[in-house]
C-alpha cells in the first residue's frame, strides 16, 4: 500500500486514464444530442452497475486510492499534454481550450466558496461580486494605471479580501437567512453601482484591457504555433493546482478542523474555546482572495468585463456547484464544476432550451441527491475512530 | 415645486410601490412560516400573474367584452381569475418542487427554488408567444374614469384616480388577506403549523390541507401584484421576477420573516427607503437600489432579526 513502485499498478493505472483521456477528447468533438443522450445513460448504467457489484467496486475504487501519488501523476501529465493533443484531434480545439480554461476559473471560485461555505457555512451569494470585484481591480489598475500583470493580479485578490472585510462587520452580526440576505444585497450592490459609476465604464464596463505580461513575454504569444489560448490554459491549470493544494491543506489541518467545528455546532465551538468570530472572518476573507484572483485572469484574457458578468445568476451558478458536488468534498467541487461548465457548452445544439433544462436540473438534483452528487463523509483525522461518528448530523442545517 | 410638494410626490411614490412590495413579500412570509423555506419561486410566479392577466385581457378583448356596461364586470373577472390561476399554480409548484425539497437541508432546498425560478423564467420566454420581449399592458383602469376628470391636485401634485385604484386594490385585499389569517379557522391553521408543525398536526390540523391554501394564497396575492405592477409601469417583461423575488424578500426580512405585518411594514420601508433615496441623493434615482440595500444592510447589524421578528434564542 505504500510508496513501493509497482510497474504493473502503474502502467494499468496509466493506460486506463490514457483511454479515458481520449474519450473525454471524442467526446467534446463529436456534436449531435445523441452523445449526450449516450453519455448520460452510460453514466447511469455505471451507477446501476457500482450499486449491484458494491464490493467489487469499492475494490476497485480502493485500488486507486492506494496509488493516489500515480494516479494523480499521470492525470496531471495527461491534463499538460492536452493543448498539444487537442489540435489533432478536436475540430474547434480553440474554442474547446477557452471552455477548458473557463472551467479552470470556475474551479477557483468554487474552491473559493467551498472554504467560506462547505467548510465554514457561510452562504456567500455575492461570489460574482467579488468576482467583479477582482476583474475590475485588475482591469482598473492596468487601464488606468498601466500597472504590470504581476501587480494586478495579488491586488486584485487583495482588493477583493478589502471588501470582504468590509461585508463582514455585517456579516458576523447576522444568521441563517439574514447572512444570506446581506451578501444577496450587496452583490446587487455592487453590480448597480458598477452599472451606474463613470469611472468603472458605466453599463459598457471595461474594454481593451491588456493580456497578461510576465517578464516580457506577452500572452498573446503563439507558443509553436499554437492558439494564445495555450498560455491561458497552463496559467490556469497551474493555479487549479495551487488552489487545489490550498483547499486541501486548509481542510487537513487543523485550521479546517476549527471551521468544521464551527459550521456544526457554532455555540458548542465557542464552549470549547474557539474564537468563532475571528475565524469565520479568516475562512470569508481566504474565500474572497481566491475569488478575486480569479476574476483577475478571466478580466485579462477576456479583455472586456462589464456588469452583466457579474450578476446574481452567475454567484448562483457557482453556489450549485459546489452544493451539486458537494459542501467541504474537494474532488466533489471539481467534478461538479466541470459538469455545469462543460455540459452547458454541449448543450448549444440545443441551445433554446438550455437554461430551462438547466433549471429543471437544479430541481431535480437536490429532491435525489439532497448533499449533492458527493456528499461529504465524516473526516478521517489521521485516525479510523471517526468512521461512522456524526454521519447524520453533517449534512443538517448548514446555514442555521 | 415646494418642498411639500416633493415630500407628498416622495410617499406616494413610495406608497404605490410599498403596496406591490408589501404583497410579494406577505406570499415569502407565508411560506416561510409553513415549510421553513425561502420559495424564491415566489418573483416568478409574480410575473407569471402579469402574463396571465394578460392573456385573459386579450381573451377578453377577442370576446369583445372590453367595453361598454359589462366592462366593470370584466375587469373584476381579469383580477378574479388571474388570481384563481396564479392560486392553483402555486399549488402545482408546491406539489412538485417546493415541498419535496422542503426536509432537505435549507441550502439545498433554496437551490431547488431557484432552480424552479429559472424554469417557470425560461418556460415563459420559450413559450409565450414573442415571450422574450418587452410587453405593453393596457391601461385597464383609465376607462372607468372616462367620463370624469382624470387627476385631481393636492399642493401641486397630480394625483391620478387609476394610480389611486391600483393602491387601494392592494390595501383592501392587504386587510382582506389580515382579516382571514387572524379570524378564520384556517388562518389559525396556518398560524398553528406556522409556529409548530407537529404540536400543530397532533391537535388536527391538516397540515398538507394548510401548505396547499397557504400556496394558494400566496401565489393568488403575486398574481395580483403582477397585475398591478403591469397597471402601474404599463409594461411586462419575462425576468421581471427575479428583481421582485429580491425586493420580496427583503421586505419581509426587514420585516421579521414569519411575521405578517412584519413582511407589510417591511414592504412600505423598503419602498419609502427607495423613494427618498431617488430625491434627496446626487443621481439619486441610478443609486436608489444601491442606497436601498445598503441601508437593508445597515439595518440588519442593528436589528439582526428584523423589526417584528421574534428574537432568535439559541438552545443547546
Amino acid at each position: 500500500m505504500k510508496s513501493r513502485f509497482n510497474l504493473l499498478h502503474f502502467s494499468a493505472i496509466a493506460i486506463l486514464e490514457i483511454v479515458i483521456f481520449f474519450l473525454v477528447m471524442i467526446f467534446l468533438n463529436i456534436e449531435s444530442v445523441w452523445t449526450l443522450i449516450f453519455l448520460l445513460l452510460a453514466v447511469v448504467g455505471v451507477v446501476i452497475f457500482a450499486k449491484i457489484y458494491r464490493p467489487q467496486f469499492e475494490s476497485m475504487t480502493r485500488f486507486f486510492s492506494d496509488n493516489r501519488p500515480t494516479v494523480l501523476g499521470i492525470l496531471i501529465v495527461l491534463l499538460f499534454l492536452f493543448p498539444l493533443i487537442s489540435p489533432l484531434m478536436i475540430r474547434q480545439n480553440t474554442y474547446w481550450l477557452l471552455v477548458l480554461v473557463q472551467a479552470g476559473i470556475y474551479i477557483i471560485l468554487a474552491l473559493g466558496l467551498n472554504i467560506q461555505l462547505g467548510s465554514t457555512g457561510l452562504l456567500n451569494l455575492a461570489v460574482a461580486a467579488f468576482y467583479g470585484i477582482g476583474g475590475y481591480t485588475a482591469g482598473l489598475l492596468s487601464l488606468r494605471l498601466g500597472a504590470p500583470s504581476i501587480i494586478t493580479l495579488p491586488l486584485a485578490g487583495i482588493g477583493a479580501a478589502l471588501f470582504g472585510m468590509l461585508l463582514y462587520v455585517p456579516l458576523y452580526k447576522t444568521k441563517g437567512h439574514y447572512m444570506a440576505l446581506v451578501t444577496l444585497a450587496f452583490g446587487y450592490m455592487v453590480v448597480l453601482a458598477l452599472d451606474n459609476t463613470e469611472f468603472t465604464g458605466g453599463p459598457q464596463g471595461l474594454m481593451a484591457i491588456p493580456e497578461l505580461k510576465f517578464f516580457g513575454y506577452s500572452f498573446l504569444t503563439k507558443p509553436g504555433g499554437l492558439h494564445f489560448y495555450t498560455n491561458y490554459y497552463y496559467f490556469v491549470l497551474v493555479f487549479v493546482l495551487l488552489a487545489i493544494v490550498i483547499s486541501y491543506c486548509f481542510y487537513n489541518s487543523w485550521v479546517g478542523l476549527t471551521l468544521a467545528t464551527i459550521r456544526d455546532d457554532e455555540i458548542a465551538a465557542k464552549c470549547c474555546g474557539v474564537n468563532s468570530h475571528v475565524w469565520k472572518g479568516i475562512s470569508f476573507v481566504t474565500g474572497n482572495v481566491m475569488i478575486g484572483f480569479a476574476g483577475a485572469i478571466y478580466a485579462h484574457m477576456i479583455g472586456f468585463i462589464s456588469p452583466p458578468n457579474f450578476h446574481f445568476g452567475e454567484s448562483l451558478l457557482i453556489v450549485a456547484m459546489v452544493l451539486l458536488g458537494g459542501l467541504d468534498n474537494i474532488l466533489g467541487i471539481i467534478i461538479g464544476t466541470l459538469i455545469l461548465s462543460i455540459l452547458p457548452e454541449k448543450m448549444r445544439v440545443i441551445t433554446e432550451y438550455r437554461i430551462l433544462i438547466y433549471g429543471i436540473l437544479l430541481i431535480v438534483i437536490p429532491m435525489f441527491r439532497p448533499g449533492g452528487l458527493l456528499p461529504f463523509k465524516p473526516r478521517l483525522y489521521h485516525s479510523s475512530v471517526a468512521e461512522g461518528e456524526g454521519k447524520g448530523r453533517r449534512n443538517s442545517d448548514a446555514t442555521q | 415645486m415646494g418642498t411639500e410638494a416633493v415630500i407628498i410626490q416622495i410617499l406616494l411614490n413610495g406608497f404605490m410601490l410599498g403596496v406591490q412590495y408589501a404583497l410579494i413579500a406577505v406570499g415569502f412570509t407565508l411560506f416561510f412560516g409553513v415549510l421553513d423555506i425561502i420559495n424564491f419561486s415566489h418573483g416568478d410566479v409574480f410575473m407569471l400573474g402579469a402574463f396571465v392577466g394578460l392573456t385573459l385581457i386579450n381573451l377578453f378583448t377577442k370576446l369583445g367584452w372590453m367595453g361598454g356596461g359589462i366592462y366593470p364586470l370584466t375587469l373584476f373577472m381579469i383580477f378574479f381569475f388571474c388570481m384563481l390561476i396564479t392560486g392553483f399554480l402555486g399549488i402545482l409548484f408546491e406539489r412538485f418542487a417546493v415541498k419535496p425539497v422542503s426536509e432537505s437541508p435549507p441550502l439545498m432546498s433554496l437551490l431547488a427554488t431557484l432552480g424552479l425560478a429559472i424554469a417557470i423564467r425560461e418556460a415563459v420566454r420559450l413559450f409565450y408567444p414573442m415571450g422574450s420581449e418587452s410587453k405593453r399592458f393596457p391601461e385597464l383602469l383609465a376607462p372607468i374614469f372616462a367620463g370624469t376628470s382624470k387627476a385631481f391636485e393636492i399642493k401641486g401634485v397630480l394625483l391620478r384616480y387609476d394610480t389611486l385604484l391600483i393602491f387601494g386594490i392592494g390595501v383592501a385585499v392587504i386587510i382582506v388577506v389580515s382579516l382571514y389569517i387572524n379570524k378564520t379557522m384556517i388562518g389559525l391553521g396556518i398560524r398553528a403549523v406556522a409556529q409548530d408543525s407537529e404540536a400543530a398536526m397532533m391537535m388536527g390540523v391538516n397540515r398538507d390541507m394548510v401548505v396547499d391554501v397557504t400556496f394558494f394564497i400566496g401565489s393568488a396575492l403575486a398574481g395580483l401584484t403582477g397585475i398591478l405592477n403591469g397597471l402601474f409601469y404599463n409594461t411586462v417583461i419575462f425576468d421581471m421576477g427575479a428583481m421582485a423575488a429580491v425586493i420580496g424578500f427583503s421586505a419581509a426580512v426587514i420585516g421579521g420573516l414569519g411575521n405578517i405585518y412584519g413582511a407589510i411594514i417591511g414592504g412600505f420601508v423598503f419602498a419609502l427607503t427607495q423613494a427618498f433615496s431617488a430625491a434627496f441623493i446626487p443621481r439619486g434615482s441610478e443609486y436608489m437600489d444601491v442606497v436601498a440595500f445598503g441601508v437593508l444592510i445597515i439595518f440588519l447589524v442593528f436589528k439582526p432579526s428584523g423589526i417584528l421578528g421574534e428574537k432568535m434564542h439559541e438552545r443547546v
